[in-house]
C-alpha cells in the first residue's frame, strides 16, 4: 500500500492507494476543542445534514440519490478524544468498473454537498428538516435510558474525576431545549473555520482526478488551525465513587471504571491492549474464566480501553445479591495480576490474539483508514510498528501496567425484578 | 467434488459429499490474510419433538435444548478448554443458536488447518456430565435475564409469536427457567447423537488456501471417526394454517414510547414464480411505499404521527413470507388505519423499483471485500436452503418489473397480526 501526504495551506489530504477493495472510502475527518453545549450541537448537525441538502430537499430525495448511487451514503460521527470533539464526515463508493462511469465522481459531488452546501435558507435551517432532526435527537434522549448498558455506561462516567471531561458524547436532552435555529447556523460555520481538517482516502484511484475534485472542493471552505489533543496522564490521586440506581429489570449492570497512571507511550500504544486481552477481551480472559466459568455468576464479563483517557473499563450483567463476589473477584483478579500470577502461555495467546486482530485490519478498508488517521492524529502507532513491537512485549511489562491500575467508579444499575 | 458457481459475481464455491455424508464447501480468497470456518448442525430452537436415533418412540425435549448443548459442546474431559486451545493457536471461536441450525465458528490468520480440524474435533467430542451441567444452568438463566431485559426483542418475538398458529418462531430460544434447570446429561447426549452426525452436518470455510487441500485434510480427519448411520430424523411435523394466532395484542414493558409491529402473513407459494423471487418482490413492493424512499414514510415523519422511520422486513419463516412494518407512536389507533388505507393504494413505479433494485445489487460487491461479509454471504445462501446454491445474486439481478406487477396484482393483507407494547406506566 502506498501511502502519500499532501499538505495545502489549509488542509491536508492523506492518501492510501490500494487495488485489494472494490471501492474508495473517503473521510473528511475535522479536529476542534468542545464544551458540553456543543456535543448536543454536533448530535444535531449529523441530522441537519444529512436529512436534505441545497439540492436534495428531503429525506426522500437524499434517499433516492444514495440508491442511485449504488448505496453511497455518507455518514457523520462524532467521537471524543479526550479534550477534542472529531466530527468525521465519510463515505464509501464503490469503483466504477463495477458499477459505471463516473460513479466516483458524481458521490464525491454528493459527499461534498452534504458537507458544504446544507439545506440553509435565510440565515436558518429550512424550517421542516430542522423540526424533524430537533424532534428525532428529542426521541434519541428520551429512548437512551432503555439501552441499560449505554445509560449505565454513561453514568458511571459521570463519577469519574474531574480531570476528565465525564460527557455524554451523544449530548443533552435540557442543552437541546436552549439551542435555537440560528445558533445551529452558527456552531455550522464555525466548526469549519476552528477546525484542524485532514481528508484521508483508500483505494484504487486516480490521484490527480482525486486531488483535482477535492481541492476544487474544499480549498475556500476550509481554515489552518492546529489541533489541542492531548492524551491524559491522569495526575490526580484517585479515591473509589460509589453509586447505584435501580432500573425496572431482571438484570443489574456493573460498571467499575479503573484509571491508569503514568502511563509510557509504550504502554499506551503497545503493551495496553495485549494486558487487556489477558484481563478481560474474549472468553479465555481472567475475568471470564475465574467469574463466568468457573463460579457461574455471570453470562458475560469483559474488560475495554480508552487508550487516550487512560481508562479501564470493567462491564458485566449482574444477579444483584451476587455483587460484592463479583467485585471482589474482579479486584482479585487484577491483583493475581499485580503479583505476576500471569503464565508465559497466557502472554503468547494474548500476542497471538493481537496478530490476529491487526491482520484482519489489513483486509478492511476502514480499519487500515482509521488507524491510519490515529496514528497521524492521536498518537498511536502505525500498524507496521504495531506488529513489530507485539512480539518483544515481556510479562513484568505486564505486571507492570497491571500496578499503574487504580479503581475510580464502581457503579451499579440495579434490576429490581428479579432481587427483592 | 464438484463446483457450484456464484451466478454473476465470478466467484467458485467447492463442494464435495464425503462418505459419512459431511458436506464441505470452499470458497477460496487469495488475496486475504484471515480465514473463517462454520461447522453448522441442521439441528436449531424450533426442533423439541422427534425420534431420537437408536429409538422409536417421539419424545418431547425442554425448550431451550439445541441452545444448551451449544454451550456444553464447550465443554471438553481433559487438557486444555476448548477456548484455551483455539487461543494456543491463534484462533478466535464462538457459536451461535437461532432456530433452524446451531453453528460453531473459528476465525483466524495462522494454523489454519490446526483450527479448521480442532474445530471438527471439539464439535465432534461432547463430554457432558451432571456438574458441568448443572454448572451450565446458571449461566444460561444470567443469558435468558439479559434477553428479558430487552424490551424490543421481547416485543419482536410477541410479534412472531402471534402470527403463528402452530410454528415456533417467537418462542424462547434459551428456554425458560423450568426449562434450563430440568435439562439432564442424558437430554443432551440423545439430542446430539440424533443431530451431530456428520451427514446432518455442513462445514463452510472461507480461505487462502486450495480447496482441494482444505477438503482433503476434512477428510483425513474424518477417516478415523466412527458415527452411526443415520437415516431421516424423524421430526414432529408441524403444519402450519393460512390464518395468524392473535390478530390484535398488547403488551406492556419498560419502553419510553409506545411500539407497533404490523405483520401480514402470506403462504410463498400463491405468487407461483420462484419463491425467492417473490420474496424480493415483496420487499422491493413495501420498501418502495413504506421505506425511507416513500413520500408517506416522509409525511407520516413530519406530521408527527411517528417518531423515526418505518422499520421494515420481509423474511420467509417456513411456507411463509411474514411483511413487517415496526414503529413507534403514541397514537397507534391512527397508525392502523393509515397502513391499512396505504396497502389498499400501493404505488408501483418503475423509476422506484430500478433505484432500489440499483441499490439491493451494490450490497453484493461489498459482500466480497472481507472474509468475515463472504462468509455472511455464504451462510445466508445455506440458512435459506440448508446447502450453498449459488444463486443468490442472479435472482436480484433478474428482476424484472413486469414480474413485478404480478407479484403485486396478487398481494393482499387479509391475514395480519398487529402487535402493540406500551410503556409500564400505562398499565398501572
Amino acid at each position: 500500500m502506498k501511502y502519500k501526504k499532501y499538505e495545502y495551506d489549509n488542509y491536508t489530504v492523506h492518501l492510501l492507494k490500494t487495488d485489494k477493495f472494490k471501492s474508495v472510502f473517503v473521510s473528511l475527518m475535522l479536529i476542534n476543542d468542545f464544551d458540553r453545549v456543543s456535543l448536543t450541537k454536533a448530535s444535531l448537525l449529523r441530522r441537519l445534514l444529512t436529512y436534505s441538502t441545497e439540492k436534495l430537499k428531503d429525506q426522500t430525495e437524499v434517499t433516492k440519490k444514495v440508491y442511485d448511487l449504488y448505496n453511497s451514503e455518507i455518514y457523520v460521527s462524532n467521537n471524543i478524544h479526550n479534550n477534542v470533539l472529531t466530527t468525521d464526515f465519510s463515505i464509501e463508493i464503490l469503483e466504477d468498473k463495477y458499477t459505471e462511469d463516473g460513479l466516483l465522481k458524481n458521490a464525491l459531488e454528493y459527499f461534498f454537498d452534504t458537507i458544504f452546501m446544507p439545506n440553509i435558507i435565510y440565515g436558518k435551517f429550512e424550517e421542516k428538516n430542522y423540526n424533524l432532526a430537533v424532534k428525532n435527537l428529542n426521541d434519541y434522549y428520551n429512548r437512551e435510558r432503555e439501552n441499560k448498558d449505554t445509560y449505565a455506561f454513561n453514568r458511571a462516567c459521570e463519577l469519574l474525576d474531574e480531570e476528565h471531561l465525564r460527557y455524554n458524547p451523544s449530548g443533552y436532552k435540557d442543552d437541546l431545549q436552549k439551542i435555537t435555529n440560528e445558533s445551529m447556523v452558527d456552531y455550522y460555520n464555525d466548526l469549519f473555520k476552528n477546525a484542524d481538517s485532514n481528508i484521508f482516502v483508500i483505494g484504487s484511484f486516480d490521484e490527480t482526478e482525486i486531488l483535482d475534485i477535492i481541492n476544487n472542493r474544499v480549498s475556500k471552505k476550509l481554515f489552518k488551525n492546529n489541533n489541542n489533543f492531548i492524551l491524559n496522564d491522569n495526575k490526580k490521586e484517585c479515591k473509589i465513587n460509589e453509586s447505584t440506581d435501580v432500573e425496572e429489570n431482571n438484570q443489574s449492570n456493573l460498571i467499575m471504571i479503573y484509571k491508569m497512571y503514568n502511563l509510557t507511550k509504550r504502554e499506551r500504544n503497545v503493551i495496553l491492549p495485549i494486558f487487556n486481552r489477558i484481563f478481560g477481551v474474549g472468553n479465555n480472559s481472567k475475568l471470564f474464566k475465574d467469574i463466568r466459568e468457573e463460579k457461574s455468576l455471570v453470562y458475560d464479563i469483559r474488560s475495554t480501553t480508552a487508550r487516550d483517557e487512560g481508562l479501564i473499563i470493567v462491564q458485566a450483567g449482574i444477579d444483584y445479591k451476587n455483587k460484592d463476589e463479583i467485585i471482589k473477584s474482579v479486584t482479585r483478579v487484577l491483583d493475581d495480576m499485580k503479583n505476576a500470577n500471569i503464565t508465559q502461555n497466557e502472554l503468547e495467546d494474548s500476542k497471538k490474539f493481537r496478530k490476529l486482530i491487526l491482520k484482519q485490519f489489513e483486509d478492511d478498508n476502514e480499519s487500515i483508514l482509521y488507524l491510519k488517521i490515529n496514528s497521524i492524529l492521536f498518537k498511536s502507532d502505525d500498524l507496521d510498528k504495531m506488529e513489530k513491537e507485539l512480539e518483544t512485549v515481556k510479562l513484568d511489562e505486564i505486571v507492570s501496567l497491571a500496578n499503574k491500575l487504580k479503581l475510580n467508579v464502581v457503579y451499579i444499575l440495579k434490576g429490581d425484578k428479579n432481587n427483592e | 467434488m464438484n463446483k457450484i458457481k456464484l451466478k454473476g459475481l465470478n466467484e467458485t464455491v467447492v463442494h464435495e459429499v464425503l462418505d459419512n455424508g459431511l458436506n464441505v464447501y470452499v470458497l477460496r480468497k487469495k488475496e486475504f490474510n484471515a480465514f473463517s470456518c462454520y461447522f453448522i448442525t441442521n439441528f436449531g430452537a424450533l426442533v423439541d419433538k422427534f425420534i431420537p436415533i437408536n429409538e422409536d418412540e417421539m419424545i418431547k425435549f425442554p425448550k431451550g435444548i439445541a441452545h444448551f448443548l451449544e454451550h456444553k459442546m464447550f465443554e471438553q474431559e481433559k487438557g486444555e478448554t476448548v477456548t484455551q486451545k483455539f487461543s494456543s493457536l491463534g484462533g478466535s471461536c464462538n457459536a451461535f443458536t437461532n432456530y433452524d441450525y446451531t453453528t460453531y465458528y473459528v476465525t483466524g490468520v495462522d494454523n489454519f488447518y490446526e483450527n479448521l480440524n480442532f474445530l471438527i474435533d471439539y464439535v465432534q467430542s461432547p463430554y457432558f456430565t451432571d456438574d458441568n451441567v448443572k454448572k451450565e444452568q446458571g449461566i444460561i438463566n444470567q443469558e435468558r435475564l439479559m434477553i428479558n431485559d430487552n424490551p424490543y426483542r421481547i416485543f419482536y418475538m410477541k410479534s412472531l409469536e402471534n402470527i403463528f398458529v402452530n410454528y415456533g418462531y417467537g418462542k424462547t430460544i434459551v428456554g425458560d427457567e423450568k426449562d434450563i434447570y430440568s435439562i439432564t446429561k442424558e437430554d443432551l447426549y440423545r439430542c446430539y447423537n440424533t443431530f451431530y452426525n456428520p451427514s446432518n452436518m455442513s462445514l463452510l470455510v472461507v480461505s487462502n488456501n486450495k480447496e482441494e487441500d482444505v477438503i482433503n485434510s476434512v477428510k483425513k480427519n474424518q477417516e478415523g471417526k466412527k458415527f452411526d448411520r443415520l437415516g431421516n430424523i424423524k421430526i414432529d411435523e408441524v403444519i402450519e394454517p393460512e390464518n395468524v394466532k392473535k390478530e390484535y395484542d398488547v403488551i406492556y414493558d419498560n419502553v419510553i414510547k409506545t411500539q407497533i409491529s404490523y405483520a401480514i402473513k402470506i403462504k410463498a407459494d400463491k405468487f407461483l414464480i420462484d419463491i425467492d423471487k417473490a420474496l424480493l418482490y415483496i420487499y422491493i413492493l413495501i420498501k418502495s411505499n413504506f421505506g425511507e424512499i416513500s413520500k408517506f414514510n416522509l409525511d407520516l415523519k413530519q406530521k408527527n404521527i411517528i417518531d423515526d422511520n418505518i422499520q421494515l422486513g420481509v423474511s420467509m419463516y417456513g411456507d411463509y413470507i411474514i411483511i413487517n412494518l415496526n414503529v413507534s407512536s403514541d397514537n397507534e389507533d391512527k397508525i392502523i388505519e393509515l397502513f391499512n388505507k396505504k396497502f389498499n393504494d400501493l404505488n408501483i413505479l418503475e423509476e422506484d423499483f430500478n433505484l432500489i433494485k440499483k441499490s439491493m445489487i451494490s450490497k453484493f460487491v461489498c459482500y466480497f471485500m472481507s472474509v468475515g461479509s463472504i462468509m455472511d454471504y455464504l451462510y445466508n445462501d445455506y440458512f435459506d436452503n440448508k446447502k450453498i446454491t449459488g444463486d443468490t445474486f442472479i435472482k436480484y439481478k433478474e428482476l424484472i418489473f413486469d414480474e413485478f406487477k404480478m407479484v403485486v396484482e396478487k398481494f393482499n393483507i387479509n391475514n395480519k397480526s398487529i402487535t402493540i407494547m406500551k410503556p409500564l406506566k400505562e398499565k398501572e
